[in-house]
């Protein structure tokens, strides 16, 4: 039974390809993929997938992970990889009520739990 | 007659290297043997499963892709190397195939094209990702030109005078060979330089090199 649904972004032919064979697993179901940045939103905004694997480029992290983080009303989280190197990174959005400024504070001076993840996956 | 495809993949790249496996596995023709995760692990490998293509990397850590296309033409000529990298470089290019690749395709091909390419080189052909093959052309017509187009217009006297220079004989002693004058001698040199586009004596001598004028190059 798949629990874990998947939305792939890619560049390159290889990297959809190698992501899509590795992926074949019985917990996660690939619930879309577009070559196509623009208009990735809209499809993933109909799926709702739990994790979005965008293809990073030597452009670095694509403005879409932004939208994607900004825009998601359900929680999803962002995995980006790369063809060029074997660093994996994952991009959540976290969110907080501040009533007062201690709240604030206290959030600033809290261990910076990776807003923004990174792994070497060698 | 071995009826599959032995193929070893170096790449140090883990989502690359494992999808491959699995796209090339999927082939009913084709088997991977190994997988290296760098250019000594490629060349212990090599060796050990004699494959018959290298699908070759080219930035890897320890010894790169190129360094160990090097050793495995020169150790075992019959395997064939397969360049498989995101550099679209001329220099990378062409430092490839003189190490002796059989052949060059981008991380941004098509599957299609990939599976292709391994046969191909498989084969024993040479397989060139389509915008890698124009550079080699164009590199190949540039070279006619040069080699054809201005060697062509040299006279005999500055071929003899172009080959004592490039065995390092001054103007006096080539003077002294050819039975002419040291200022006829600088006037040969400054046609040489004008009639080939150089700029000095040494890219006159790697010329000479080149066209093989002087013995032992």
């Amino acid at each position: 039974m798949h629990n874990q649904k998947v939305f792939i972004i890619w560049t390159n032919p290889l990297f959809h390809t190698s992501v899509v064979l590795l992926l074949d697993n019985p917990q996660i179901e690939v619930v879309g993929e577009t070559s196509n940045y623009p208009d990735a939103w809209q499809q993933i905004s109909l799926q709702r997938p739990d994790t979005i694997l965008i293809e990073k480029t030597s452009a670095g992290v694509p403005a879409e992970v932004l939208d994607i983080l900004e825009n998601s009303s359900w929680k999803v989280r962002v995995i980006g990889l790369s063809l060029a190197n074997n660093e994996l990174s994952i991009y959540h959005r976290e969110q907080q009520t501040v009533g007062q400024i201690a709240d604030l504070l206290r959030f600033i001076l809290s261990e910076p739990q990776a807003r923004r993840e990174s792994t070497d996956i060698s | 007659m071995n009826e599959y495809l032995k193929v070893l993949i170096a790449d140090d790249h883990t989502i690359v290297r494992s999808g491959i496996k699995l796209l090339l596995e999927a082939e009913a023709d084709i088997d991977v043997v190994g997988e290296a995760l760098d250019g000594n692990q490629a060349l212990a490998m090599a060796e050990a499963l004699h494959p018959d293509v290298v699908l070759m990397d080219i930035a890897m850590p320890g010894m790169d892709g190129l360094e160990a296309t090097r050793q495995i033409k020169s150790n075992w000529p019959d395997i064939k190397v397969l360049v498989l990298t995101m550099h679209r470089s001329d220099e990378y290019f062409f430092e490839m195939l003189k190490a002796g690749a059989s052949g060059y395709i981008l991380k941004g091909a098509e599957t299609s094209d990939l599976i292709n390419a391994v046969r191909v080189v498989g084969k024993g052909e040479v397989f060139l990702y389509p915008t890698m093959a124009q550079k080699l052309v164009s590199d190949y017509l540039r070279h006619l030109e040069n080699e054809s187009g201005a060697g062509d217009s040299l006279s005999q006297r500055e071929r003899q005078v172009l080959k004592l220079l490039a065995e390092g004989f001054s103007n006096k002693e080539i003077a002294e060979k050819l039975v002419i004058s040291p200022s006829t001698v600088y006037t040969h040199y400054s046609n040489l330089l004008n009639k080939l586009g150089f700029t000095s004596r040494h890219e006159l001598i790697q010329y000479a090199r080149k066209r093989g004028l002087i013995r032992g190059y």
